[in-house]
């Protein structure tokens, strides 16, 4: 998802903001407060406005690297400068108008009016208009013969094109034919541009000499809080982007209740952004599920049918205080989510031939490591572990970790076939996925909180096909 | 503004108007006959005066405004066909110099190239045009040829065949091509756009001026063949907008003779048929047109001359005289010229209303805004339907 997130954006690295969880409550509702002023249209706008000249003077800048002649050079530096000038001040001017209620946005735009202000930035703009304009001034001619040219001032010679349009004009009869050729927009330059703008530099050399001062005077004219913020506000863009369609299906997002205490957690009308992100085009309607643990409650464990959106809630859970954990908003309608130092996964894997151990072995493996480095804060998403071993091996294990976690006062889902576990004790809470009662081979893919009543889903195929135990010995007699 | 409009006195005769079914009048006049009579084999004149004929008109002015055009015709035959092989010489030029312009996706210098070559063919052609125009201004006295040769010196002034001599020239670039252009973004060169070289007599004072700045200059090596597609480039882009200029200036140049050579062609193919009826030794007249909401008919000597020209000797004349009448009946014997006569009525009625002279002594009638005939024909081939039925037909149509 992380790549799917930022692969728009590739050139601002915004992975290790997805990869940098919190766990500080009063950060959390910092970044909020800025994704909520970035969900009015107007704000988002003029910030991708200045994103677009942003990437263009890094665009400038870096082909700027890469070209040959001196003057060519230092005429696309002036452009980047150019660029920045507008891009900083365009959006200064629109967020001056904007209502903003994050704390950071509203620092930053403090920052921004002080700096248009600054004479440091008003020099670069005014000078750096200067040198345009005294440049676009120049005209110069260039005669063309066969293999060779001459460069000389531009001294009021007329346009010829429109002398023989003027001169034709009357054996028009009716409209002729177009022949003008479009040629392509030339770009870059080669070495005999760059002569005549050698020797256009000798014409004029004044324009060109405020040039030079102009790059050696303003060589880094970047300013750094400027280029963080850049970057920076990327990370709520490209998020609010990867949401954009799905809200406007109609699913829901919102801002959870986030602390990093209470254990006390809700979701009301839940979805796991990673399916619904890869149903996108589809019309395939995704399923809205809530969960709550009050306390004493801690662990949710999962049962029911197969395929029934077991992996997909689980996968839910930790998501969605992952998301919280980096201040963004969750898919769901409502949420309290607590703030953990690690979100421990166990998901069945493809067996991994260079570690040489059997599926048992490995589970336990991966599960010892976890519980060493697991702390009273941590999470536990626990998908289907030890399902290679017997039904008694599994659930004498099963119960010795879930032991350990409630010991431990740990959060989290089990996802499991063991009905048993859904009531080992106060602190666990069984969540069944629900099949339609009319039909029982259709999944709802609704998970709700109920007694684990050991229907799993084989059986209930079987009734319907009306091959129970019960039902075929009544047929055999 | 070079307008032909010897067709109309205020527009130009557009021959992409289509004309309305005339099959029936067509076979009914022997019509083909009147065509091919005037246009003596040339398949361009044929399908003019074809387009012409059956575009009659129902106004009387322009009926005179093209009558007038046509006695002058009459009166100086030689000069109008001189006129005529203006045009056709120079599409001949055309033809046989494989002059066109190249299209839209040959480069700039091509076009330019071959639209200049087209204007210098068309030089002296105009000069010729002009001539005529100034020897003959005053011995033509309709007012369609006046406005005309008018028109020509006006527009063909020594002046202006001179500029278009130094334009022809100066499009050779003898002092390599000039363009100005301006810095753009990154410092590389922008907006070029071609120049004309200041004249040397600019006057003096300006020249001192300019005389100050210098000139670089830069000569590629003869290996550099990078640097001279670019320049080649350069060229190029500077002489786009200017070759389309050139190439639309050519193409005016030739429309203006293709519409010269189109309203011209009727009126020498009037002059064919009329030098065709007077070695036949028979009268023509131009008739006297009255308006359309009068019934006016009179005229004598009437005849049908394309039985003339069939048989190659003079024909009968009728004389009528049916003013205020809205019907006439003619009866008589088999074989009695009865079809002969309502043809030479039918062919002088459609002649008088395209402006052309008719074949009699004299002529009247008014103007008609319809012309309908109904003669016998052979019974349909095909047999579906019945003389009667096919008859009620063509009738209804």
């Amino acid at each position: 998802m992380v790549e799917a997130i930022t692969s728009p954006k590739q050139d601002y690295n915004l992975k290790p903001f997805f990869w940098t969880p919190l766990r500080d409550a009063k950060t959390v509702r910092y970044r909020q407060e800025v994704f909520q002023d970035l969900e009015n249209e107007p704000v988002m706008e003029c910030i991708k406005a200045f994103a677009e000249g942003m990437s263009m003077v890094r665009r400038y800048l870096a082909m700027m690297e890469k070209l040959d002649f001196d003057y060519h050079r230092k005429g696309w530096f002036l452009e980047a400068v150019l660029v920045y000038c507008d891009a900083v001040a365009t959006l200064a001017r629109h967020l001056d108008g904007l209502p903003l209620s994050s704390r950071g946005l509203s620092a930053f735009r403090e920052y921004l009016v002080h700096y248009v202000q600054s004479p440091v930035y008003r020099s670069l703009a005014t000078e750096g208009q200067q040198v345009k304009s005294a440049l676009a001034e120049i005209k110069y001619c260039v005669i063309i013969e066969s293999g060779k040219f001459k460069v000389k001032r531009y001294e009021i010679e007329v346009d010829y094109s429109l002398e023989v349009e003027t001169a034709f004009k009357k054996f028009k009869q009716s409209d002729a034919e177009d022949y003008l050729v479009r040629l392509p927009e030339r770009a870059g330059m080669s070495h005999i541009e760059a002569k005549i703008l050698e020797f256009v530099a000798r014409l004029y050399p004044e324009p060109l000499a405020a040039l030079d001062r102009f790059c050696t005077e303003y060589n880094r004219f970047l300013d750094e809080t400027i280029r963080t913020f850049d970057r920076e506000i990327q990370f709520y863009v490209v998020y609010l982007d990867f949401i954009a369609d799905l809200k406007r299906q109609g699913l829901p997002f919102c801002y959870p209740q986030v602390s990093a205490t209470s254990k006390a957690v809700y979701v009301r009308g839940g979805f796991d952004l990673a399916l619904a992100h890869a149903w996108r085009y589809d019309e395939k309607a995704i399923v809205l599920n809530d969960f709550s643990l009050k306390d004493p409650e801690r662990i949710l464990v999962v049962t029911g049918p197969n395929q029934g959106g077991k992996t997909t809630f689980a996968r839910l859970f930790g998501q969605l205080h992952y998301l919280a954990s980096l201040g963004c908003p969750v898919p769901g309608r409502e949420a309290g989510l607590f703030l953990a130092d690690h979100v421990f996964t166990h998901f069945e894997r493809i067996e991994d031939i260079r570690n040489l151990r059997g599926k048992l072995e490995d589970d336990l493996v991966r599960m010892r490591d976890a519980l060493i480095h697991a702390t009273a804060d941590s999470i536990f998403i626990l998908n289907e572990i030890f399902s290679s071993t017997t039904v008694q091996d599994a659930l004498f294990l099963s119960k010795e970790i879930m032991a350990r976690l409630m010991d431990s006062d740990i959060l989290g889902v089990w996802v499991t076939f063991l009905d048993e576990l859904a009531s080992l004790s106060e602190k666990t809470v069984s969540m069944v996925a629900l099949v339609d009662p009319d039909d029982p081979v259709r999944r709802t893919f609704k998970i709700t909180r109920k007694p684990a009543d050991g229907l799993a889903y084989a059986l209930s195929l079987a009734r319907k096909q009306r091959l129970t135990y019960g039902q075929i010995k009544e047929r055999l007699s | 503004m070079m307008r032909v409009f010897l067709l109309y006195p205020d527009q130009d005769f557009d021959p992409s108007v289509p004309l309305p079914p005339m099959d029936d009048l067509t076979q009914d006049l022997f019509l083909n006959i009147l065509f091919q009579a005037m246009a003596q084999g040339d398949r361009f004149l044929f399908q003019v005066t074809r387009q012409v004929v059956l575009s009659p008109l129902d106004e009387i002015t322009p009926v005179i405004y093209r009558q007038d055009i046509l006695k002058d015709c009459l009166k100086h035959p030689d000069v109008v066909r001189q006129i005529y092989q203006i045009p056709l010489e120079f599409l001949d030029r055309k033809r046989k110099r494989w002059l066109w312009v190249s299209p839209r996706h040959s480069t700039p210098t091509s076009i330019l190239n071959s639209a200049r070559e087209l204007l210098e063919a068309s030089l002296d052609l105009l000069r010729q045009l002009r001539l005529i125009a100034d020897q003959n201004v005053n011995a033509f006295e309709s007012q369609g040829f006046r406005r005309f040769f008018t028109m020509i010196q006006r527009e063909l002034d020594d002046e202006y065949l001179a500029l278009v001599e130094r334009h022809v020239q100066q499009l050779r670039f003898p002092q390599g091509v000039l363009l100005s252009a301006q810095p753009g973004r990154g410092n590389e060169g922008s907006g070029y756009v071609l120049c004309c070289p200041n004249d040397a007599d600019r006057n003096w004072l300006q020249r001192l001026f300019t005389s100050r700045s210098p000139t670089y200059s830069y000569t590629l090596h003869p290996r550099d063949d990078a640097g001279a597609r670019v320049l080649e480039e350069l060229r190029n882009r500077g002489l786009a907008r200017a070759a389309n200029a050139v190439a639309q200036a050519a193409e005016h140049i030739e429309s203006f003779f293709t519409v010269l050579q189109r309203e011209l062609a009727f009126y020498i193919g009037c002059l064919n048929l009329y030098e065709q009826l007077m070695a036949l030794g028979e009268p023509v007249a131009f008739p006297q047109p009255v308006p359309v909401n009068q019934r006016r008919f009179s005229c004598t000597g009437l005849y049908d001359f394309t039985l003339a020209l069939t048989l190659g000797t003079p024909v009968v004349g009728n004389d009528i005289s049916a003013n205020g009448k809205s019907l006439v009946i003619v009866t008589g014997p088999n074989r009695g010229g009865k079809t002969v006569f309502l043809r030479s009525v039918g062919l002088a009625q459609l002649m008088m209303q395209c402006g052309m002279f008719v074949p009699a002594e004299s002529f009247l009638a008014n103007l008609a805004t319809g012309l309908f005939t109904h003669f016998k024909r052979e019974e349909d081939k095909t047999m579906e339907s019945g003389k009667f039925e096919e008859e009620l037909k063509r009738t209804v149509s």
